[in-house]
């Protein structure tokens, strides 16, 4: 209670030394705030980078100039749709496919025997997972099998888009299922000729829209289905374009090792260059500008960080410069109290006491003040409020000890 | 009944050039009821051994006794909280504080209620002839005189009946100095409180009951 009482008293009876001592608590305080506000900043600005700069990336040939009519190879493309660094695939495939005439009569006819008995058309067949992956193919000019439409791509049902051309040489209309279809995947040879490696013959492929011709191709398939067609048949997948974003963009690093392990091969360490396996496959990421941005944020960050224990340092410092002039001109007044008979430890206390008061007023006061400017958050400002005390407390303790160590004998023999 | 013996106690300190041996092997013994005037050169200890009285420090050999408790094994704070108190020739009053609250200090850190204190602290001030319009002065405000008469008004109020005075009057003129001696022999002599007067003024010398002399550290009987 004496300790209580008397460092009210003592405030209000110092006025002048407390309104300084106080005054440069709440100015270091709005200093600091203003310094771990920057931090905050920076780290936020760091985090927000990835949503604000987003990383686009895609598969293309080893010089990075080709993008299409790719060979990417199954691993590749299991590997982007398992990755957890990857998201919104759009990807491509090319195949060709061998339908049977619709009143092609089979009967006794052993599966060679089709393709010289003239039963079968071919035609080339395009997947995608987006519509709008499949050029020159219009949406409008499809005509769709009622329940069914554009959607379809997403999935894997078993179901295709096929040109009225190719309709018209083999019979079928919209809604008619395929009775036999022959599945070959569309791959070209060392020297540019197409060579089809056959996946497999299946049933029921059902015809779900009509489209107008195009250069390219005949029959679009969903993605998802071939991809299935090919397990079902247990042969390798083979894509000719993807294109992804990134996510979690601040740890680029983990997701070009892992799309290495993936079997793309990062050009721009120069890999490509060196790289002759004829099916190999490099990562286009287009990520400079995020890395000039995440660079110069983390280099501030980092910089604003290392110099934090020197900030404490020297608010401990200012700590306990102020405490060391508030209370060297009252070591009369701390001997007297000892010659009173109040203990060294009271007597430190209360001191320590009285300045701990202002400390936590004027830091309060400061934290408060810069919240309210708008300079940092309550979050930032307790932070602050809490890291300030105890620096500054530090300081204000060493100081106190010092006026701890008042030889009695001298300060009370002195003559004014 | 207060008696403070002391047995071939000795006490030095280092300066930054040497070793001073400020009392060497003084024995000694102080009663209630008397005047001791310890006089002697400047440097000569007298001080530091009113120091070792009021438990500031501890002799470095020999034996201090208050009331046969030997000083080792007293708490020194309390001694000085309630058995002894140090009048100095600077006053130390606390500047901050009025001449009532620096009367009232010792009795508030006895835990004395406040209405006890003020009208103790009252009839103390009145003893030593501080009117009752002076109480809410500052110490800077009144002459040295009633300064000291202040500081030995505080120095009764944790009511201990030792008191201990290094040059009392040494800032006073001889008119005010001779009022402080007066109010000192009163309380010895009339209220059997030891009191211990470290002076260089040989007058005051010889109203003491009695005068012990200081000389490089040793303490002889005059």
């Amino acid at each position: 209670m004496f300790i209580i009482t008397n460092v009210i008293k003592n405030i209000r009876r110092n006025t002048r030394k407390s309104a300084i001592y106080f005054a440069v608590c709440v100015a270091a305080t709005l200093t600091l705030q203003v310094y771990i506000t920057s931090i905050d900043r920076t780290q936020r600005q760091l985090e927000d980078l990835p949503a604000a700069m987003p990383i686009s990336a895609r598969v293309t040939s080893l010089d990075g100039w080709r993008h299409e009519y790719l060979d990417i190879k199954q691993v590749t493309v299991d590997g982007l749709f398992e990755s957890p660094f990857v998201e919104d695939i759009e990807m491509t495939a090319l195949a060709h496919a061998l339908f049977l005439m619709k009143s092609a009569d089979t009967t006794g006819l052993s599966d060679t025997d089709y393709s010289f008995n003239l039963l079968l058309r071919g035609a080339r067949v395009a997947a995608a997972n987006k519509i709008e992956l499949l050029k020159e193919l219009a949406p409008e000019g499809i005509t769709w099998l009622t329940g069914y439409g554009p959607e379809i791509f997403s999935g894997n049902e078993l179901v295709c888009v096929v040109d009225e051309y190719v309709l018209e040489l083999t019979g079928y209309s919209l809604g008619d299922s395929v009775r036999y279809t022959r599945m070959l995947e569309d791959m070209f040879d060392y020297y540019g000729e197409p060579k089809y490696v056959e996946i497999g013959a299946l049933d029921s492929l059902k015809v779900v829209g009509i489209m107008e011709e195009t250069y390219d191709y005949s029959v679009a398939l969903p993605l998802e289905t071939l991809r299935q067609i090919c397990r079902d048949f247990e042969h390798p997948f083979t894509a000719s374009t993807a294109s992804f974003s990134v996510v979690d963009t601040l740890r680029l690093n983990e997701f070009k090792a892992e799309m290495k392990a993936i079997e793309l091969v990062d050009t721009s360490s120069g890999e490509g260059a060196h790289n002759r396996e004829v099916r190999a496959n490099a990562l286009g990421v287009n990520d400079a500008t995020f890395i000039g941005a995440a660079t110069r944020l983390q280099e501030s960050l980092s910089l604003l960080r290392g110099f934090l224990p020197l900030v404490a340092i020297a608010i401990a410092a200012v700590g306990y410069l102020v405490a060391y002039l508030a209370v060297q001109t009252r070591r009369e007044e701390y001997a007297v109290y000892r010659l009173l008979g109040i203990g060294k430890s009271k007597g430190f206390f209360l001191f320590f006491a009285e300045l701990a008061a202002l400390t936590v007023c004027g830091s309060l006061l400061g934290a408060a003040v810069s919240v309210a400017s708008g300079i940092g958050g309550i979050r930032v400002g307790a932070l602050v409020f809490a890291l300030f005390a105890v620096c500054f407390t530090v300081g204000g303790v060493i100081a106190l000890l010092r006026l701890g160590r008042t030889n009695m004998m001298t300060a009370l023999a002195q003559q004014e | 009944m207060n008696e403070i013996t002391a047995q071939e106690i000795h006490y030095s300190y280092r300066t930054k050039y040497q070793t001073v041996y400020a009392v060497k092997d003084a024995t000694f013994k102080l009663e209630s009821g008397k005047v001791y005037a310890i006089t002697g050169e400047s440097g000569s200890g007298k001080s530091t051994l009113l120091s070792l009285l009021a438990g500031l420090d501890l002799p470095e050999g020999g034996e201090l006794a208050v009331d046969g408790a030997d000083m080792r094994a007293k708490d020194r704070n309390d001694y000085r909280r309630r058995e002894a108190s140090v009048v100095y020739q600077a006053y130390h009053l606390l500047p901050l504080l009025t001449v009532e609250e620096n009367v009232m200090l010792p009795m508030e850190l006895l835990g004395v209620a406040k209405p006890e204190r003020k009208g103790k602290a009252a009839e103390l001030l009145a003893r030593v002839g501080i009117t009752e319009e002076k109480h809410k002065k500052y110490p800077k405000m009144m002459s040295g005189g009633e300064q000291q008469r202040v500081a030995i008004a505080r120095s009764l109020a944790a009511g201990g009946r030792i008191l201990l005075a290094d040059e009392p009057t040494g800032n006073l003129d001889s008119e005010n100095g001779k009022n402080v001696i007066d109010i000192l022999l009163s309380l010895a002599h009339d209220e059997g409180y030891l009191v211990v007067i470290v002076t260089h003024n040989p007058d005051i010398a010889l109203q003491a009951d009695e005068e012990l002399r200081m000389k490089d550290g040793v303490l002889g009987r005059v």
